[in-house]
């Protein structure tokens, strides 16, 4: 007997797995220095309003179909902070690569890159896009009216086929998987609540309030926000708690004026619950709608995520160990499979359909290092690595997890990721670890003989 | 279902383990079987109910027989005390399988008006 994991779950080899397993990391790099001057995005952020990091231009001010050195994608809002920390690091390599990205909703990924079954075409991009600098500006950009740009990667955190029309991926579009995203039903901070079960969001976002089911305090219309049968976030909880996807979640058609329930993305989850609904701010405990976790988090001083009790457990669990304290970034919940809401984020991407190889070398990069395949390059913007960048952005990465599942909100089953990192999670989330320090294998017991990210694990 | 229940006692949580294991172990059974006059409460600073499942496995030490799978056996000190599973297989299991941290009761037979067990179907 011996010490080697803190998580007491048994760890077993793969079973259905569906995700890119954690291939090997590179070491942390250093940063090679600042390699390029990015004097075209000057050029381009004209109007841009500079007020930190993350700053967004006040007004639209470039052509999408300009940016150099883009590769263009579109597709839901529950990735956006993740392909955002991507995009600012890229932006600062040598050469740069721009990710140019529309978040419209995560189906509209499929719309952009499955041919339409009556026309056989794909839906050309549109409307507003954005990118990022090296020096985390946001920059909006525009698609020309007319413009026949079609995308060359479309991000979503569901399976293609969850998506509504479509029976399959063409041979010329891969699906790549990513880190996982947890996903919140969430509350105002005021709120009174802390959890909610699979049937009680089964009768409030299937049935809709007022058939005699009402869940309190969860009783007024104009409080509880939702989404499109586009969303992500929306399809997957209908697929969680067991709504068919095809069918509208309760209060998403409702009009603006009624409250203005679809909320379009996960930002606007939190803004709807604690800004713009005026029954949701009048009183907090009514208040629901649902959103990304690492949306949900990025806002934690505003709201909270409820702990989830599935179908089938006995009590509910957030994400991480506890709401509040020292382990409340640990997602350990989310990691063993107490805490059901999860889903891997998924980049789809043009291949060609006989190599499968991408069809832009600048998008078979972003692929290799979204999945982890390849350690981000060296970067002016920053010289973390792509595993820090993803707990930072409140991402699992999947070298953390103790479970998989089988499809989208599937049944779980035990994981052992091939070069597990969830001493090193541990460690950055909660700033602790039981497992041993390493730096080579030669230090570690045989019980956790792998020196992975400084500790020692199984494997 | 799996090997249920039990976890080792550390010292920090003695305490906690005996409130939870004493008001009632079945604090977050399920509904077919809630606990009489609710759960038991154990105050956090942020508020709402908390029902602790479990106060052990927080050392992280775990038997390891080196599976060349990499499997691990279940830890030798979840002995089982508060419906959860020491050693999950199924997705059922995994959902209720032994933790240190808190749950949340959500009691679905006294929140939802006339659930009996079964949902409604959607019209």
């Amino acid at each position: 007997m011996a010490r080697a994991s803190q998580s007491g779950l048994a760890q077993r080899p793969h079973q259905e797995v569906q995700f890119v397993t954690s291939s090997p990391l590179r070491h942390p790099h250093k940063a090679r220095g600042r390699t390029l001057t990015q004097a075209c995005f000057a050029a381009l952020a004209i109007a841009s309003v500079s007020t930190g990091a993350s700053t967004v231009s006040a007004q639209a001010v470039a052509d999408c179909a300009a940016v150099p050195n883009a590769i263009f994608g579109i597709g839901g809002s529950a990735g956006t902070n993740l392909i955002k920390q991507i995009a600012i690091h890229l932006a600062g390599a040598n050469p740069p690569i721009t990710l140019v990205y529309s978040d419209p909703g995560a189906c509209q990924a499929m719309t952009a890159l499955v041919p339409n079954a009556a026309t056989g075409a794909v839906t050309p991009l549109s409307g507003n896009g954005k990118y990022w600098q090296a020096d985390g500006k946001e920059i909006s950009c525009t698609y020309a009216s007319g413009s026949t740009l079609t995308a060359d990667w479309g991000a979503m955190a569901q399976e293609a086929t969850t998506c509504s029309g479509v029976e399959g991926l063409p041979a010329n579009v891969s699906d790549n998987l990513g880190p996982i995203s947890g996903f919140s039903l969430i509350v105002p901070n005021a709120s009174s609540e802390y959890a909610i079960s699979a049937e009680a969001v089964y009768y409030i976002y299937g049935l809709g309030v007022g058939t005699g089911h009402d869940i309190s305090p969860w009783v007024v219309p104009t409080a509880i926000g939702s989404r499109t049968t586009t969303s992500a976030a929306g399809l997957l909880l209908a697929k969680a708690v067991g709504i068919p996807t095809s069918r509208k979640l309760a209060f998403s058609d409702l009009p603006v004026t009624k409250g203005g329930q679809d909320v379009g993305s996960n930002k606007g989850a939190v803004e709807f619950v604690t800004a713009t609904s005026a029954a949701a701010v009048a009183n907090p405990s009514a208040a629901l709608a649902f959103c990304a976790t690492e949306t949900a988090e990025e806002y934690r001083d505003k709201v909270r995520t409820l702990a989830f009790k599935a179908e089938g457990q006995d009590c509910a669990y957030f994400p991480d160990t506890d709401l509040t304290g020292t382990n409340s970034a640990d997602k350990k919940n989310l990691r063993e499979g107490r805490y059901f809401l999860w889903n891997p984020h998924h980049l789809f991407a043009k291949v060609d359909p006989v190599t499968k190889a991408p069809l832009k070398a600048d998008l078979a990069k972003f692929i290799a290092y979204f999945t982890s395949r390849e350690e981000l390059p060296a970067s002016s913007a920053s010289t973390q690595t792509y595993l820090d960048l993803q707990i930072k952005n409140k991402n699992v990465p999947v070298c953390a997890m103790r479970v998989t599942r089988s499809g989208d909100m599937g049944p779980l089953a035990s994981f052992q990721p091939d070069k597990s990192c969830g001493c090193y999670f541990d460690k950055k989330t909660t700033n602790s670890t039981a497992c041993q320090a390493c730096t080579t294998n030669s230090e570690c017991p045989a019980s956790a003989p792998s020196c992975n990210y400084g500790f020692c694990e199984v494997k | 279902m799996g090997t249920l229940n039990n976890k080792r006692i550390s010292s920090l949580q003695t305490a906690l383990l005996a409130l939870a294991l004493g008001l009632g172990a079945a604090a977050c059974g399920d509904d077919d079987n809630p606990t009489p006059g609710g759960p038991p409460v154990i105050g956090l600073p942020d508020g709402g109910p908390v029902t602790n499942l479990d106060a052990g496995l927080d050392s992280g030490v775990v038997t390891t027989d080196g599976g060349s799978d990499g499997s691990v056996p279940p830890p030798a000190n979840c002995t089982g005390a508060a419906n959860c599973v020491c050693a999950p297989k199924t997705s059922v299991e995994f959902l209720n399988s032994c933790t240190t941290g808190a749950c949340r009761p959500f009691d679905n037979k006294a929140r939802i008006p006339g659930f009996t067990g079964t949902k409604l179907p959607l019209q």
